[in-house]
C-alpha cells in the first residue's frame, strides 16, 4: 500500500490485460494502474489480425480501448516496454529500460508465443509466424510482388492466415501433418467438408504433409516434406501451435506447468500475483481462445479488490472459424468417441452442411455446426447448463428453428449475447431502438458487440428482426424494390408519390418507374394510390385486374360470378326469395353456398352484371376483390347453448364497419361465440373468439394454400375495445402490407411482437393516426354495384361493341 | 379481303383497355394501347380466355385466365409455341375500322 491507494501492475496489453483493468475500474476502488505492453501499439484485438492481413481492416478499427480511455481513467500505459523480471519478494517488476516499478497487486497477462518447429532453414527470409501486428505488417510487405504462399499447419489460425493471403491475391496451399483439418475442433466428416469448401475458394489443401526442411538460398524457395514431396513457395506462414508465455513467471519462481497455475480466483501460488488469459493454467487446462477471458478477468479483478466473490470455474471451449462464406462452429467434446457417448449426425456433403450433437447420458457435451450456425448459442447453453434433453432429444438436430424466434425471447435482459465483448441483450436492444440501427455492423459500432469472433452475428440478426420487424433487411440482401419496374422500395415510392402529388398509375409509372409496368405493379399501384389518396386518386381501370374493373369474379370460361353482401351470413326469407327470382330471371347456371356463408350466382355474362345488380338491390360482397371479404359467424349466445357472447351481432357490426375497404390481399374474418370455434376464427386473417370475459383477437390465420393458426393479438373485455383493435390491425395491414401479401405472411414478416407493440399502446400517437386514416378510407367507400348502376364509370365498360359494315 | 367493319368511336375503348365485338360469329378483341389500336382474335390460344379483359403492358395483353402474354402486333404468345390471329385496324374520323 502506498498512501490510500493500491498499485496494480498489469503485464500484457492484450484482451486479458485490458479486461482485468476494466473490471477493476468498474468497482470504483482507489487503484493506481500501470500497464506494460511489449508491442509498440495500444492493445488491439488479436483475433482481428486476419482482417488486417487480408486488408479489410486497419489497426485503428481493432483497438480494444483507444488512447483516450487510458487517459481518462488515469492508467499509465507503457508501450514497447517489455518486463524482463518479476521480484516476488520485493514486489517489483523491471522493464527493458531497467526501470523498476513496485506493485501491491500484479497481473500476468502475457498470452502465448507461436511454436516454431526447429527445421533446417527455418530462419530464411520469407518465413513468418502469425501472432501479432508486426507479423501481419511484415507478411503484407513481403508478399508484394510474390505469388505462391504456403501455410504450414491446418489449424484454425493456419486456415485464417491462408484465406487472408488468398484475399491478397496470392496462390495459397495449406500443408497439414495430420489427416484432417482443424483436428482440435473437427471430426473426419466435418474436416472433409471444410477441405472441399477451401478448395472451392481456390485454396490448395495437402493433408499428411509434415515439413522437414525449408529450401532456398537466403530467401525461401520451397518446402520439403517427410513423405518425400517438395513444393515451391515464395512465402511461408508457420502456424504450428502456440505455447503459453510463462518465461517471466518461471524465472520468478511461480508454480508453472504448461501455463501459470492459478486457482478459481486466478491467483498464482503468490498471494498478490494473478495470471489470466492464454498464459494461465486453470484446473489443468490452458486455452487458446478468448471466451474464458471475460470470466477470468472478472474473477481476478474481484479478488484483487478484495471482494473474492466470483469464481472462475472453467469454460466449455467453443471455436468459430471467421471465414466469409464458411459458417463453422465447434463446441466442447465434439468427437463423441469417449465411452458412453452418442452422436446425432446430419451430413450433406453436396451442400456442405454438417451438424453433429454429442450426447453423454441425457446431456449435450459437444457439437459441430457447419453451413448454418444459428443454433450455436442455444447448444452452448445446453452444454453449459448441463440441461437434461431427454424430452427434446429427437429435435436437437433441428435446433430451435422449430420454434422460430424464441432464442431472443427466452433471453433475459441481462444475458450476454456477445461473449467476446460482454455485451448484454439490453444494451443491444437499447442501441437498436435509440439509434435506429439496422445491421450487425452498426450495432458493432455503437456497442462493440460482434466486433470480435462474430459468432453472435445470427443472434444479433434475430434481435434486429425482433425490434425492427418488417423494416429488417437480412445481411447481404438489398432492401427489396417495389417491383422489378421500380428501383426504389415501397417506402420510398410512397414518399415520392406524395411529393410529386401523383394521382394515377400511369403517372407513377412514367415518373418513377419504367413507364410500362407489369401485372404485379399496375394493380399494386392502383391499390397504393387508393390507400394514399383515400378516394382522391385518379382511377385508371386499365391498370386493374378485370375483376376490379367490373366488380365480379372472372371464371375460366370468361363469365362472372356475383356474390351479394349478406352481413354475418344472416339472411331472410325475403332476401332469399329475391335472389331466387333473380337467378330464375337471368337463368343463372349455378347457385351455390360459399365457404364464407354467402350465396354465389355463377356463370353470368359481363353484359348482364349491371342488370342483375339493379334487380338484386343488394350491396356488393366484394368476393372478387383484394378487399375485406365476409365475416363468418356462428349463432353464438343467441341460440347456441355453449355461446358466451353474441357473435352474430358482433360479426354483423364488424362486417358493416369494414365493408368495402380494399386491402393488400383478400382478408377473411370470422366471429365465434365460444372457443369451440365453429366459425373457424383461428384460421382467418382476423378471427374473433368469444371467451367468458370478452373476446380474443387472432390475426394471420389461414386455411387455404397455407394452413396456419392465427397469432393471438389481444384479449379484450369490451366489444368497443375489440373492434378498436381489430380496426387498428386492419388499417396497419392496409398501410404496411405488401400488395399480394396475405396477413399470414405479413404477420410472420413483421413479427407479432412488433405488431403488438405498435397497436396495443392505446396512448400512442401511432394508433391515433391509424384510426384517423381508417376513418378517411371509410369515408371514401361507395358501393361499386350501386355506383355502376346509377352512373357507369365508362359507357362501354360492360358492353360488347356494336358492329356496322364500314 | 378489303371489306372493313366499323366498331364505333375511339372513345368507346378507353386508353389501356380492350373491348370485344363479334364479326360474323368470330369474337375479336380491340385494344387501345395509348392512342394506337390493335385487334386480335379475342379467345386466348391457350384455353380460350377473353383477351379483351386482360391487362395491357405496352403492346402486349395479359390473358386474365392464366396470364399468357400475347403480342398484339404479331399475335405471338410469349414463351410458347402458340400464335393468335391478328387483324389490321385503321382509324378514320375518330371511328375504328377493322379488316377481318
Ligand atoms: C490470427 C488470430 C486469430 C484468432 N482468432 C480467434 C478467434 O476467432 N476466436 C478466439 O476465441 N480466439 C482467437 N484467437 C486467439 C485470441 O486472439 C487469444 O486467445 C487472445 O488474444 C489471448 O489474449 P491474451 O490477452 O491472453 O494474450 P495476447 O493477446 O497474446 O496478449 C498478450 C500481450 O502481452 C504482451 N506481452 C507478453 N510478454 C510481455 C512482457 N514480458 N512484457 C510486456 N508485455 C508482454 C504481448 O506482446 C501481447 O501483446 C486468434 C489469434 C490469432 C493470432
Ligand atoms: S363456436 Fe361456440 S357458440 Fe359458436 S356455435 Fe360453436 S359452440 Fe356455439
Ligand atoms: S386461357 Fe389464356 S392463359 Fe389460359
Amino acid at each position: 500500500m502506498s498512501g490510500n491507494f493500491q498499485r496494480l501492475v498489469v503485464i500484457g496489453n492484450g484482451i486479458a490485460g485490458t479486461g482485468v483493468i476494466e473490471n477493476v475500474l468498474a468497482q470504483n476502488k482507489p487503484f493506481k494502474i500501470t500497464v506494460f505492453g511489449a508491442e509498440p501499439y495500444v492493445g488491439y484485438n488479436r483475433i482481428l489480425l486476419s482482417d488486417i492481413l487480408s486488408g479489410s481492416k486497419e489497426l485503428r478499427n481493432t483497438l480494444i480501448k483507444d488512447g483516450e480511455w487510458y487517459f481518462e481513467n488515469k492508467i499509465r500505459l507503457l508501450l514497447d516496454n517489455k518486463i524482463t523480471a518479476i521480484d516476488p519478494v520485493l514486489k517489483t517488476v523491471r522493464d527493458a529500460d531497467g526501470n523498476v516499478t513496485p506493485f501491491d497487486k500484479l497481473v500476468i497477462a502475457t498470452g502465448s508465443n507461436p511454436t516454431v518447429p526447429d527445421l533446417p532453414g527455418v530462419d530464411k527470409r520469407g518465413i513468418f509466424t502469425f501472432r501479432n501486428m508486426m507479423d501481419a505488417d511484415e507478411i503484407i510487405t513481403f508478399s508484394k510482388g510474390r505469388h505462391t504462399a504456403a501455410v504450414i499447419g491446418g489449424g484454425l489460425l493456419g486456415i485464417e492466415a491462408g484465406i487472408s493471403l488468398a484475399n491478397r491475391g496470392l496462390h495459397v496451399t495449406i500443408f497439414h501433418h495430420g489427416d484432417r483439418l482443424m483436428g482440435q475442433q473437427l471430426d473426419d466428416e466435418a474436416g472433409l467438408i471444410l477441405k472441399k469448401e477451401l478448395e472451392r475458394k481456390g485454396i490448395g489443401v495437402n493433408l499428411g504433409h509434415s515439413a522437414v526442411e525449408i529450401i532456398g538460398n537466403g530467401s525461401v524457395e520451397g518446402i520439403a516434406f517427410s513423405n518425400g514431396k517438395a513444393y515451391q513457395a515464395d512465402l511461408v506462414v508457420m502456424s504450428t501451435g502456440i505455447t503459453p508465455n510463462v518465461d517471466l513467471a518461471k524465472r520468478a519462481g511461480l508454480l508453472v506447468a504448461r501455463g501459470i497455475i492459478v486457482n478459481d480466483f486466478m491467483e498464482t501460488d503468490h498471494p498478490d500475483v494473478y495470471a489470466i488469459g492464454e498464459c494461465a493454467e486453470h484446473r489443468g487446462k490452458t486455452y487458446g481462445i478468448i471466451a474464458p477471458i471475460r470470466d477470468q478477468a472478472k474473477a481476478a479483478a474481484r479478488a484483487i479488490t478484495g471482494l473474492n466473490d466470483f469464481k472462475y470455474e472453467g469454460t466449455v471451449p467453443a471455436t468459430t472459424l471467421k471465414v466469409a462464406g464458411i459458417d463453422l462452429v465447434s463446441i466442447g467434446e465434439f468427437l463423441g468417441n469417449s465411452p458412453g457417448s452418442e452422436s446425432l449426425v446430419y451430413s450433406d456433403r453436396g451442400t456442405s452442411k454438417y451438424k453433429k450433437v454429442v450426447l453423454q447420458g441425457n446431456r449435450v457435451v459437444g457439437a459441430i455446426l457447419m453451413g448454418g450456425s444459428a443454433d450455436h448459442h442455444w447448444l452452448q447453453q445446453l452444454v453449459k447448463n448441463k440441461t437434461d434433453v431427454t424430452l427434446f432429444r429427437d429435435s436437437l438436430l433441428f435446433g430451435e428453428t422449430q420454434d422460430k424466434g424464441s432464442r431472443v425471447a427466452v433471453l433475459n435482459d441481462d444475458d450476454v449475447v456477445c461473449g467476446c465483448m460482454g455485451v448484454t441483450k439490453k444494451t443491444v436492444v437499447g442501441a437498436i431502438q435509440e439509434h435506429g440501427l439496422t445491421s450487425r455492423e452498426e450495432i458493432g459500432e455503437k456497442t462493440k458487440a460482434c466486433t470480435s469472433c462474430k459468432s453472435c452475428g445470427p443472434l444479433l440478426d434475430q434481435m434486429l428482426q425482433e425490434v425492427l420487424g418488417g423494416d429488417y433487411v437480412p445481411v447481404g440482401e438489398k432492401p427489396k424494390s417495389f417491383c422489378a419496374c421500380f428501383t426504389c422500395t415501397k417506402k420510398e415510392l410512397v414518399a415520392q408519390i406524395r411529393t410529386y402529388n401523383l394521382k394515377a398509375v400511369s403517372e407513377v409509372l412514367a415518373k418513377l418507374g419504367n413507364g410500362r409496368g407489369c401485372t404485379y405493379c399496375k394493380p399494386a399501384l392502383s391499390y397504393l394510390l387508393s390507400e394514399i389518396w383515400a378516394g382522391n386518386q385518379r382511377e385508371e381501370r386499365g391498370a386493374k385486374f378485370i375483376n376490379d374493373r367490373v366488380h365480379a369474379n372472372i371464371q375460366k370460361d370468361g363469365t362472372f360470378s356475383v356474390v351479394p353482401r349478406i352481413y354475418g351470413g344472416i339472411t331472410s326469407p325475403n332476401e332469399l326469395r329475391k335472389i331466387a327470382d333473380v337467378a330464375d330471371k337471368f337463368r343463372v347456371p349455378m347457385v351455390k353456398i360459399t365457404g364464407g356463408q354467402r350465396i354465389d350466382l355463377l356463370g353470368v355474362s359481363k353484359e348482364k352484371l349491371p342488370l342483375i345488380w339493379a334487380e338484386l338491390g343488394m350491396p356488393s360482397g366484394h368476393a372478387y376483390a383484394k378487399a375485406t371479404r365476409t365475416v363468418k359467424t356462428c349463432v353464438g349466445s343467441t341460440f347456441c347453448r355453449f355461446g358466451v357472447q353474441d357473435s352474430v351481432s358482433f360479426g354483423i357490426e364488424m362486417e358493416k364497419l369494414f365493408e368495402g375497404l380494399h386491402t393488400p390481399h383478400k382478408l377473411k374474418m370470422a366471429v365465434s361465440g365460444c372457443p369451440r370455434n365453429c366459425a373457424e376464427s383461428y384460421v382467418k386473417d382476423i378471427g374473433i373468439v368469444a371467451i367468458q370475459s370478452g373476446w380474443e383477437i387472432y390475426v394471420g390465420g389461414a386455411a387455404g394454400m397455407s394452413v396456419r393458426k392465427g397469432d393471438l393479438l389481444a384479449t379484450c373485455k369490451t366489444n368497443d375495445e375489440t373492434m378498436r383493435i381489430a380496426t387498428l390491425f386492419l388499417q396497419y395491414y392496409r398501410e404496411q402490407g405488401n400488395y399480394l401479401e396475405r396477413t399470414y405472411d405479413f404477420v410472420l414478416r413483421v413479427g407479432i411482437e412488433k405488431i403488438k407493440r405498435e397497436l396495443l399502446d392505446s396512448e400512442s400517437e401511432k394508433t391515433a393516426v391509424l384510426l384517423e386514416h381508417f376513418k378517411l378510407a371509410k369515408l371514401a367507400v361507395t358501393d361499386p354495384w350501386k355506383s355502376e348502376v346509377e352512373k357507369p364509370f365508362h359507357a362501354t365498360q360492360f358492353m360488347e361493341l356494336a358492329v356496322t359494315n364500314g | 379481303m378489303d371489306e372493313m367493319v366499323n366498331v364505333g368511336k375511339c372513345q368507346n375503348i378507353p386508353n389501356g383497355e380492350g373491348r370485344k365485338c363479334t364479326v360474323k360469329g368470330e369474337e375479336i378483341g380491340i385494344f387501345n394501347t395509348g392512342g394506337e389500336f390493335f385487334a386480335v382474335a379475342n379467345r386466348c390460344p391457350h384455353e380460350g380466355g377473353p383477351l379483351s379483359d386482360g391487362i395491357l403492358l405496352g403492346n402486349e395483353v395479359v390473358c386474365p385466365i392464366h396470364s399468357r402474354k400475347i403480342d398484339l402486333k404479331t399475335g405471338r404468345v410469349a414463351k410458347e409455341d402458340l400464335e393468335n390471329k391478328t387483324f389490321e385496324v385503321s382509324v378514320k374520323n375518330d371511328e375504328i375500322f377493322i379488316h377481318p
